[in-house]
């Protein structure tokens, strides 16, 4: 090695050591420790008993979690391709624009705040009860409560399926015109167009939406965890707050928490390969 | 006939218009007139549709204005916009602070291991970090840091810097060498380079990280809740623990939490990709 690549090489690990030290410690670090203790039992020797108390008593919320998480990212999937399907192929820009604008206000809403505004619209009495009970849809005095799998749901879909819609617009802005207008002079309607260009053309960005927000959803804390709360079913995020704060149980907790790393592992390291390999990091996105 | 033809297509047409956007605006913004409602409701008996009485008790409460039987909280909510502002302005400088060389190195350079040190820093955004901020309390417990400041900073570095790290490189990417190159040609050094070339240009990029940043810690819940909790009581953890016996109040604190993000984007709307804001929370 030369003077001159050895200089190159501490220049290049003095501008990275910042940010690696504390990604390494606080990040890394931590992430590989809960794998260690959800295997290590009382008197330090190697165990899966963690796992299998996880899978006795909590094996329906673990069900739980990931159903209602896939369906959350399905139905924000649906809406958020017909959103950007709209977008896409309407004729009539004030049209756009006006949609343009308003799918994208759930973007600026943190999820704390999405779970007291959920909270509000979801309670029995609350807005959307009164809503369908005015309407006569439902009856107020046997109002549904919410606040269980569809409350959760709901909320998912209201925050996630704008960003869906971002990652699936960038997708459909990439199809270019000259397909779209060829199908349109040959006579193709708007629903052909989408099946048969934009949604086959598009699927890297759509896998991608999927998997980001599938990854998310199971992640989250704040909404189930204001929405259900201790109710039974809830989510693997919830239990491991409560196995931490009541009991101060880190085993249990940790091996939920690796389980929750196994649940979106696959997505997971899908994303970040197509990422390394695509070079998304080194350009800014749509 | 052809022309009544073409009307009524239009008509039809026109109506799918106005109903797609009508069903898209009631679902978006109902959940939030359904807050700002509760913020400002006075008395709201069922079954009716809309409060029976308005006023701004709760918000005079929010604001420290008056003080009233909903602070029952140990904390009040200036308290807690104080603490979440100085925490957030903390995190927003180090984050910076800390991301800008490697972002740099990230754009410009050959960097061996590359697809590693990617890997590792898209890590964060690819699996949940709740396990992480678990395990994280139980180094804090031993370190002292467990319900303090300082610990509730770091645990909002973790996903920021992430974030900056690659808001930061995609904007130094964007910047032509030529610009650089040219300078250096003509006698600059390195670092004047950099100060006087790279940053300037890079401004715009490095304005929105910021601000992403800033407004990531600003409402940020998970990593507050399990190391900052009890001490240290941010918004969101305030409006939490309101949101269990005065649902008023709670939904107050929610309104005063959109506030920066609401400034941000009407001064600063074109530094911020919505993309970016998507990931706050």
């Amino acid at each position: 090695m030369d003077r001159n690549s050895v200089k190159n090489s501490i220049k290049i690990f003095l501008m990275l050591i910042p940010s690696l030290t504390i990604l390494l410690s606080v990040y890394l670090y931590p992430f590989i420790l809960a794998i260690l203790i959800s295997v290590v039992d009382s008197s330090g020797r190697l165990t899966l008993e963690h796992y299998s108390y996880v899978f006795t008593v909590y094996a329906q919320d673990v069900v739980f979690t990931i159903a209602v998480c896939a369906l959350s990212a399905l139905v924000s999937l649906l809406i958020s391709i017909s959103i950007a399907s709209y977008i896409r192929l309407s004729l009539d820009e004030g049209f756009r624009k006006i949609l343009n604008w308003i799918f994208r206000f759930p973007l600026f809403i943190p999820m704390v705040v999405v779970a007291q505004m959920m909270r509000t619209f979801l309670a029995p009495h609350g807005f959307l009860n009164t809503l369908l009970a005015q309407i006569g849809f439902i009856e107020l005095q046997e109002a549904p409560n919410l606040f269980d799998w569809r409350g959760l749901l709901i909320g998912f879909v209201w925050k996630q399926t704008p960003f869906m819609a971002l990652i699936i617009l960038s997708g459909f802005a990439m199809v270019s015109d000259v397909h779209i207008d060829a199908a349109r002079v040959l006579g193709a309607g708007r629903l052909y167009i989408v099946r048969r260009i934009l949604l086959p053309m598009a699927r890297g960005s759509i896998a991608i939406a999927f998997a980001l927000t599938f990854a998310s959803n199971i992640g989250t804390f704040t909404l189930p965890y204001m929405i259900i709360g201790g109710a039974k079913p809830t989510t693997m995020t919830v239990i491991m707050a409560h196995r931490v704060t009541y009991f101060g149980d880190w085993s249990i907790a940790n091996a939920l928490g690796v389980i929750s790393y196994a649940v979106v592992g696959l997505f997971s390291i899908a994303y970040l390969r197509e990422a390394v390999r695509a070079g998304v990091y080194e350009r800014e996105r749509v | 006939m052809r022309g009544r033809g073409y009307r009524i297509q239009h008509t039809v047409t026109a109506a799918l218009k106005i109903t797609v956007l009508l069903v898209l605006a009631s679902w978006v913004f109902a959940p939030f007139v359904s807050v700002v409602l509760w913020s400002v409701a006075r008395k709201w008996y069922w079954p009716s549709l809309l409060p029976q009485e308005l006023g701004l008790d709760y918000w005079y409460e929010a604001l420290g204005l008056r003080r009233g039987y909903a602070l029952t909280a140990a904390v009040g909510i200036i308290d807690a916009l104080k603490t979440s502002i100085v925490i957030a302005l903390i995190v927003t400088v180090i984050t910076e602070l800390i991301s800008l060389p490697t972002a740099y190195a990230l754009a410009k350079w050959r960097i061996p291991l590359k697809p590693l040190l990617v890997f590792l820093f898209l890590m964060p955004q690819a699996f949940p970090l709740q396990p992480v901020y678990v395990n994280l309390l139980l180094i804090f417990y031993r370190l002292g840091l467990a319900g303090a400041v300082p610990g509730v900073v770091i645990a909002h570095i973790i996903p920021c810097l992430v974030y900056a790290v690659w808001i930061n490189a995609a904007t130094f990417k964007s910047i032509p060498p030529d610009y650089e190159e040219s300078a250096r040609v003509h006698g600059a050094g390195p670092l004047t380079t950099f100060f006087r070339i790279t940053l300037p240009l890079s401004a715009p990029g490095l304005i929105a990280s910021s601000v992403f940043v800033f407004l990531y810690s600003f409402d940020e819940f998970t990593g507050t809740f399990f190391i900052g909790l009890p001490n240290v009581v941010t918004l969101p953890m305030l409006l939490y623990s309101a949101s269990g016996y005065n649902m008023q109040f709670a939904s107050a604190v929610a309104i005063t939490l959109l506030i920066p993000s609401i400034i941000f984007m009407v001064v600063l709307e074109r530094f911020l990709k919505s993309e970016y804001i998507a990931k706050i929370g």
